[in-house]
């Protein structure tokens, strides 16, 4: 019994250096072997997705690559993992329809744990080494902050996968980010009208949310505080928390306690359910509006069941449009998609976790890099130039919800749905 | 409102108390921090989301889930992060050790559990009593019970029992302890169990009174509860139960009347201010001052 | 193969892993060094951005007002040791986090941006010349005396040791290191908000000396290394990186609790060095990375035997 244990504390140790070591050599090779395009007998490359069918479409040459930089590991994995598999449907989709101009597209993948440390070192990873044409991602807001004036320098255009960094004065802006074209103030204001609508006896909110998050925290400071008022609700109360707080029993009381009929929420999506819930166990039902941060992987209104019921936020995507043509074709295919690569994945939330979006956007992207004409072998400086310029020009792009386009101030075009919760699933507000 | 605001504040005191006692139990041996133990509190929840949800087992059953694994992630803890710098006598890279299997931890919770909180099927039914200031319900009340009920069986534990003596004893002495006849490696393996038991029971309570098993405990309740453990006085149980308790009413107390950002750091601000006075902690004794 | 920004990172944790080191000379854990980083960023980034000063000057500020909040800290936490200075170095990070959330001035939690000036060469110059220094004042008497605090303080102060002046010396040096580090940080990133110096950049530094060795110059350097260069050579993993890395980590520690890079050693490879160049025996028995040369101007304890 003891030598065994003994043993077996001193060789688990070695184990796991020698799987690590195995791990990290892996990468090497896969980096390594990037340039030359097949390595006989060698691992295949695990952060670039080859292009499937690559022979089949008569595509040779250099490939053009596009960098995706989305959390795929930590605490925040799961939104990731829901889509993940946007950019690479768009490549092979691309790849089976003619390439980038007779290239074929290559994606290179990024993992950032919303750590804008991260997010700067794969960044130039992805521009300086992997020489992509043009970037997908940061997920977050605080990566978006680390990555947009690096973009002015290393001259790569960004489209965003989320609505990060859209607020006022939250970034920098410059020609080579095009983020999306939607404001704290404008999808709190949808929502917060569809609120008015629905809850027309509701007069007195309290603003509720965490101020640690720095999007959450604008929310709080600047929104909240202007459009309430502008729609003449008053403010009974304003309460804060941190980030990772988990016991919301005194915010609840507290929230008792303001004779307020409504909450204004602005929280990351673990505060949310936990907040609501407190609230329901301590025998209170308010109506919520909330900011567009509470999406989750489940949908919030899934996670929380009942409690969640009346609950009002904006969103980019709405269930009422899956019976369009067009929209459930995409659901089907994304379905497969992530089935085939995780079987027992749960498909039935599809849309909520701005998947579209990010797929159009990278359809935009290639659309763009198509007009400009590059293929594996333009001189790189000069591909992302003529992408960049072909994105300014981006009109009337056929995305899957409804048209989209970039403005003239550099701006994707997002679309909003305010949707309520009830018996836990997000519904399109009734006329 | 206040009325209620104790009632929250003894809630959230008495869970924290726990915490800060399976801490103190291992530093008490060892003088050493174990940074993972807040991840078994995550884990002891998401045992008990598990067993009651997936599993559809009874309570009863379903604590002995949580017992069990809250032992084996206490024993290997102890196996993989402390005892293989234990010759050293360094108490820099145990705890390092213990913040990468902490790390470990979040990501297989993650892996396993996802990443949102999961919400607990209602697990224990009965009235809510409304006494005019404050109101409890019965999952409170049992909660409760069960917190104290913990808190002094330790206590007991502690005081009456040989493992107790055995433990008090390593505490106080680690070498003359061993000279007089204690099986020091036994003590130091049995107060990991303890406190693995003590972290997942911790965190189960926990999950029962929000209603969910949240995966972001971790980090808070991790750094409150070692706020608990220093205030208390080191390797001191009592003193960790009086401080969690005050600890408690701290975090409530500013949540519920300091205005906007500040309530965070009450806690923290409390902690300096004890420290300065009292450098040894609330309930520190000469022992814990020259000891550590 | 590893893109050259992850060297300035590099660079910059491994003067936060000397800012660990250099306060535990003398016994003294900080979990609260993010806390002087942020001090040093904001400080830097005022200074430029909204004062118009140079980079430099910028950098020069830090580096004081971390010193001198680290002798501010310092001196009420003389009377804690161990844990309890621990927890209140993390009660101290916690509270400077706090107040840069709520300080308008500078965008409170969204931050503001426009830092810029951190190079590559300009982040490994502060390191050699800091580096140089440390190596310097491991053989000195200073060093010594601090290990005497470290290892008993009260026979440290029969023996004549001013342990007052020696623990604050080095909590406040520790200070100004991740001061300085904070600074360069903050203008390599060009923005800087409340979120980038949150817990973890305190604990990071714990992990680099412990991995590394806490008893030589050398080691927060290699244990700086693996930290940083790790996870980047684990992309290719994605979803099984941060795993991967936490088990690599309680591995490294668990065949070499005592750090990878040891005083015993450095001093058999300082033996092999003299063997291998007789003629040039002393600076190779600093250590196999001494530099010959003098100490760089703000050479702060040079002389700081105690008086």
């Amino acid at each position: 019994m003891k030598p065994a244990m003994q043993s077996l504390r001193r060789w688990c140790p070695v184990l796991a250096l020698l799987l690590s070591a195995c791990a990290a050599g892996g990468g090497d090779t896969g980096r390594g072997a990037a340039p030359a395009a097949a390595q006989p007998g060698g691992p295949p490359p695990a952060n670039t997705a080859p292009a499937p069918g690559q022979a089949a479409g008569g595509l040779s040459g250099p490939p053009v690559k596009i960098g995706f930089i989305a959390p795929l590991s930590g605490p925040v994995a799961p939104y990731g993992a829901a889509l993940k598999y946007a950019p690479a449907l768009v490549v092979k989709e691309t790849n089976a329809t003619g390439g980038i101009n007779g290239s074929p597209l290559e994606l290179v993948t990024i993992d950032s744990p919303n750590n804008p440390n991260q997010t700067v070192t794969g960044l130039r990873r992805l521009a300086n080494d992997d020489k992509v044409v043009a970037l997908l991602g940061p997920y977050y807001t605080g990566e978006m902050q680390a990555a947009v004036p690096l973009l002015k320098e290393l001259k790569l255009p960004l489209l965003p996968l989320t609505p990060a960094a859209t607020h006022p004065g939250v970034v920098e802006l410059n020609e080579w980010a095009f983020l999306a074209d939607s404001s704290e103030e404008r999808t709190v204001s949808i929502a917060l009208d569809a609120f008015k609508k629905v809850y027309p006896n509701v007069h007195r909110m309290v603003v509720v949310g965490d101020s640690q998050t720095a999007v959450t925290a604008v929310t709080l400071r600047d929104v909240w505080p202007k459009v309430l008022p502008e729609r003449g609700y008053a403010i009974v109360d304003t309460i804060t928390f941190q980030f990772n707080t988990t016991d919301f029993s005194p915010i609840a009381t507290r929230i008792r306690a303001s004779g307020a009929e409504g909450i204004a929420l602005s929280a990351l999506s673990p505060a949310g359910p936990s907040l609501l819930q407190e609230l329901e166990r301590q025998g209170t039902h308010l109506p919520v509006v909330t900011s567009a941060h509470l999406q989750t992987v489940p949908p919030l209104a899934k996670l929380l069941g009942k409690t969640g019921d009346g609950m009002i936020q904006t969103f980019f995507y709405s269930p009422a449009l899956a019976d369009q043509p067009r929209v459930h074709e995409w659901l089907t295919q994304y379905a497969a998609e992530m089935r085939a690569d995780n079987p027992s994945a749960d498909s039935s939330d599809i849309g909520f976790a701005c998947e579209i979006q990010t797929y159009d956007d990278a359809s935009i992207l290639v659309q763009a890099m198509r007009n400009a004409g590059i293929t594996g072998s333009t001189p790189i400086a000069e591909a992302r130039e003529r992408t960049r310029q072909a994105l300014m020009a981006i009109k009337d792009f056929p995305g899957v919800l409804r048209p989209k386009e970039i403005t003239a101030q550099g701006r994707v075009t997002w679309d909003f749905y305010p949707l309520i919760a009830q018996d836990g699933a997000w519904r399109p507000i009734p006329e | 409102m206040i009325g209620q605001q104790l009632v929250n504040a003894l809630m959230l005191g008495s869970n924290y108390a726990l915490v800060a006692i399976g801490y103190t139990l291992v530093f008490g041996v060892l003088r050493l921090l174990n940074f993972a133990h807040p991840n078994v509190c995550v884990l002891g929840g998401f045992l008990l989301f598990s067993a009651v949800g997936t599993l559809a087992l009874p309570l009863p059953a379903a604590i002995a889930v949580v017992i069990v694994g809250g032992a084996v992630l206490g024993l290997a803890t102890e196996r993989l992060c402390f005892r293989p710098a234990e010759h050293l006598r360094d108490e820099l890279a145990p705890a390092i050790s213990s913040v990468a299997f902490a790390l470990v931890l979040t990501e297989l919770v993650a892996k396993v559990w996802g990443a949102e909180p999961r919400r607990l099927p209602p697990l224990v039914t009965g009235a809510t009593f409304d006494l005019g200031l404050f109101q409890v319900s019965s999952i409170q009340l049992v909660i409760l019970g069960l917190s104290f009920g913990l808190m002094l069986g330790v206590d007991y534990l502690l005081q009456h029992t040989r493992m107790g003596y055995a433990l008090r004893a390593v505490a106080e002495q680690r070498d003359v302890a061993q000279l007089l006849g204690v099986n020091v490696r036994a003590t130091v393996v049995w107060a990991f169990l303890l406190s693995g038991v003590l972290a997942a029971l911790a965190g189960m309570l926990l999950a029962m009174r929000i209603g969910l098993a949240d995966p972001n405990v971790g980090l808070s309740y991790g750094l409150r509860a070692l706020a608990v453990m220093v205030l208390g006085g080191l390797g001191n149980v009592r003193g960790a139960m009086v401080a969690g308790l005050l600890v408690g009413l701290v975090d409530v107390m500013a949540l519920a009347f300091l205005s906007q950002a500040y309530s965070s750091v009450a806690a923290w601000v409390l902690l300096l201010v004890v420290l300065l006075c009292k450098p040894s902690g609330l309930l520190g004794t000469r022992l814990q001052r020259e000891s550590i | 193969m590893v893109d050259p920004s992850v060297f300035v990172l590099l660079g910059i944790n491994i003067l936060m892993g000397w800012s660990f080191y250099v306060m535990l000379m003398s016994g003294q854990f900080s979990f609260g060094n993010a806390g002087f980083m942020a001090l040093g960023a904001y400080t830097a980034g005022i200074a430029t951005v909204k004062l118009g000063l140079p980079y430099g000057v910028g950098l020069l500020l830090a580096v004081v007002v971390g010193a001198v909040a680290g002798g501010l800290v310092g001196l009420p936490a003389l009377r804690m040791r161990g844990v309890y200075l621990a927890l209140a170095t993390i009660a101290f990070a916690f509270l400077v986090e706090n107040f840069f959330v709520n300080l308008e001035y500078t965008g409170a939690q969204t931050g503001f941006y426009g830092l810029t000036g951190t190079t590559l060469p300009g982040v490994y110059l502060c390191v050699a010349v800091l580096g140089v220094l440390l190596l310097r004042l491991q053989h000195s008497r200073l060093a010594k005396s601090l290990q005497a605090v470290r290892e008993h303080e009260v026979v440290a102060s029969t023996l004549g040791l001013n342990t007052t002046y020696l623990k604050l010396l080095s909590f406040s040096l520790g200070a100004a290191f991740a001061a300085l580090a904070g600074a360069l940080y903050g203008h390599y990133t060009y923005f800087i908000s409340p979120e980038l110096f949150g817990f973890f950049q305190s604990v990071w530094p714990a992990f680099y000396v412990a991995i590394g060795g806490a008893g030589t110059v050398v080691g927060p350097v290699l244990g700086a290394a693996i930290v940083t260069l790790l996870p980047e050579y684990f992309q290719p993993l994605q979803e099984w990186r941060l795993l991967v890395f936490g088990l690599t980590v309680m591995a490294l520690i668990a065949l070499r609790p005592q750090g990878l890079y040891t005083p015993y050693m450095q001093r058999r490879l300082g033996a092999w060095l003299r063997r291998l160049q007789p003629r040039w025996p002393r600076a190779a028995g600093r250590s196999p990375t001494a530099v010959p040369g003098d100490a760089s101007p703000g050479a702060v304890g040079a002389r700081g035997e105690s008086p």
